[in-house]
């Protein structure tokens, strides 16, 4: 821990980029703080205003208003919510069902074994975004939905990390050991195979966060994801699509802070993987 | 090679099977699918009508058994929206399709390959300088923001392309460059490294001493060892070039299966969502087959068996 802290400080892009994703993770607790209108009440008056400062306005509006009035910078900083809220629960949810999984189909084997390792490769033959719009075309659009099914179809990669972890694990001696000894299963699972798998878990949660955010967004431009008046990125883009050439403030800056955020996390991913796992592929 | 195509027509059906079981009982489990065939204001008898006519009243296995083996013949039952079969709507739609995807996968292999094989072979320079930040912002720019900013610039300001729809090549050039902005980074990253790695072993060490030009070593022993993981990528690539497909079309009203099924999403016109889903899941294995195909003939070690 403390050897990758120090590795961190000599590498200043990821550095920066985690800086910079802990800036926004502040920004999105704080939202209700920070944000200078509220993100949902808009006067049509105020409506497409560029960024700057207006006499008659009571703050800055410094990324301008939308087709209703409605404060971008607050928008942005309350989808920020959404985003991250959407990335960390699917990956969480994702991480707890395919290493539970994973677990079990290692350990198991047999039919269950060979049950989920083709479900796995029924997932990774569907295209993701395909998948998501699908199962929502049945479930309905909302947030509660979507991170239920970013959960559903992300799963996959960990469980097969985490088999792949237990089967190399049983053919180990220091666990034949253990289990010589009188060790159960849970003790393995927890003493033997946690520790080894915690590694490439960490690397694939992290480009998983990036691809559920992207992946929620994409969702929510289609208007398949979260719904209005809920500020998103997404939805933010599509309603920026009918005003783009009059305000292009409306199309930028959502698009920016997606970017951003990306960017982020895929840098801190890239370093995670040659600090920490450089066995996990470019694919991973 | 023909126990590979046994294997991967196997793989089509189970992944069919999977999606559908999954789209029957998501359905079936969230409500009554006999009301999205009738008026809003339909009386009870005429909903249950609607029932039988559908088959909607027998038990569960019986409909998923018949539900199955009409999918098999290519029966998804009539679009909703359209009241025509399902499948020839479908089929219409893949052309359109396979020319997008197509053409972005040209550009993520015609772009990618070369970029990544000079960013390796010019280690450290300005141009692998580049075109490492220029991949990492294109694996990270979102699809649709890339489609809505390049619709702004060439599109409407600029008046160079047209902003929507299909027909000519003109067309083609930004749903294609919006599509294929993430696999060029993707490639290009992957070949970047595959190329170092082979540079590294000995054999080009020894056919550099043996005094061949730097391109024939390039061309002639490297590419031919990296050739398997960019083959392995680009085939991977089609998979996501299809899902991303559903954003462009939908962007560029592109008239492909993407469009097709996000219209159909909306409408909730399902046997368009089922057939959608089902042409998309062939559309990968029969990829994912290719490419199963193409690693035997890269590499003779691999056999098949």
């Amino acid at each position: 821990m403390r050897r990758a802290a120090r590795r961190l400080l000599r590498n200043k892009l990821a550095l920066s980029a985690v800086v910079m994703l802990l800036a926004i993770f502040a920004t999105a607790i704080g939202a209700n703080l920070i944000a200078p209108y509220d993100p949902t009440e808009g006067d049509i008056t105020d409506r497409l205003l560029p960024p700057g400062r207006h006499p008659d306005q009571p703050q800055w509006r410094l990324l301008g208003t939308d087709q209703v009035g409605r404060d971008v910078l607050s928008r942005l900083i309350h989808g920020a919510r959404v985003s991250l809220l959407v990335g960390v629960a699917g990956t969480a949810m994702s991480l707890l069902i395919g290493t539970a999984l994973g677990l079990i189909s290692g350990f198991r084997g047999g039919l269950i074994d060979r049950a989920l390792l083709r479900l796995t490769d029924i997932q990774l033959a569907f295209p993701f975004i395909a998948l998501a719009v699908t199962v929502i075309s049945v479930i309905g659009p909302g947030l509660l939905n979507v991170i239920l099914v970013l959960a559903a179809t992300g799963w996959v990669l960990y469980t097969r990390v985490v088999r792949e972890e237990v089967l190399r694990a049983r053919e180990h001696s220091y666990v034949e050991a253990a289990r010589a000894m009188g060790g159960t299963d849970v003790h393995i699972m927890l003493w033997h195979i946690l520790p080894n798998v915690i590694a490439p878990v960490i690397v694939i949660s992290s480009f998983a966060i990036a691809q559920m955010i992207i992946t929620e967004a994409s969702l929510s431009f289609l208007g398949l994801g979260i719904r209005p008046p809920t500020p998103t990125w997404g939805g933010m883009l599509s309603d920026a699509r009918n005003y783009m050439q009059v305000a292009w403030w409306l199309p930028t800056f959502p698009g920016l802070a997606l970017l951003v955020t990306l960017l982020g996390i895929n840098i801190v991913g890239d370093w995670l993987r040659d600090t920490l796992d450089p066995t996990v592929g470019e694919a991973g | 090679m023909l126990r590979l195509l046994a294997q991967r027509i196997f793989h089509l059906v189970i992944v069919v099977l999977g999606v559908y079981t999954a789209l029957f009982l998501l359905l079936r489990l969230t409500g009554d699918p006999a009301l999205l065939y009738v008026s809003e204001d339909a009386g009870p008898a005429q909903i249950q009508r609607v029932r039988e006519q559908l088959g909607l009243a027998d038990p569960l296995p019986v409909q998923y058994v018949r539900f199955l083996g009409r999918a098999l013949v290519g029966d998804f039952g009539l679009s909703l929206r359209y009241n025509q079969p399902a499948l020839p709507l479908v089929l219409a739609a893949v052309p359109a399709t396979l020319e997008l995807t197509a053409a972005a996968l040209f550009l993520s292999a015609v772009v990618g390959i070369p970029v990544g094989i000079l960013s390796a072979t010019r280690r450290n320079s300005l141009v692998d300088r580049v075109s490492l930040v220029a991949s990492l912002i294109g694996q990270c720019v979102p699809t649709f923001w890339l489609g809505i900013i390049l619709i702004l610039f060439l599109a409407l300001d600029f008046r160079m392309l047209p902003p929507s729809g299909r027909g000519t090549l003109a067309h083609l050039v930004m749903p294609s460059l919006t599509l294929g902005a993430y696999s060029t980074a993707r490639v290009a990253r992957l070949t970047r490294s595959s190329v170092l790695e082979v540079l590294s072993q000995d054999f080009v060490r020894t056919a550099r001493a043996k005094g061949l030009a730097q391109h024939v070593v390039i061309l002639r022993h490297v590419l031919k060892n990296a050739a398997l993981p960019i083959v392995t990528i680009l085939g991977l690539s089609v998979s996501t070039l299809l899902g991303g497909a559903v954003i462009t079309e939908t962007i560029f009203d592109w008239p492909g299966v993407g469009r097709l099924m996000v219209q159909a999403v909306f409408v909730r016109d399902y046997p368009i969502v089922q057939g959608t889903a089902f042409l998309i899941a062939t559309m990968v294995t029969i990829v994912t087959f290719v490419t199963d195909a193409l690693y035997g003939w890269l590499d003779p070690r691999i056999t098949h068996a």
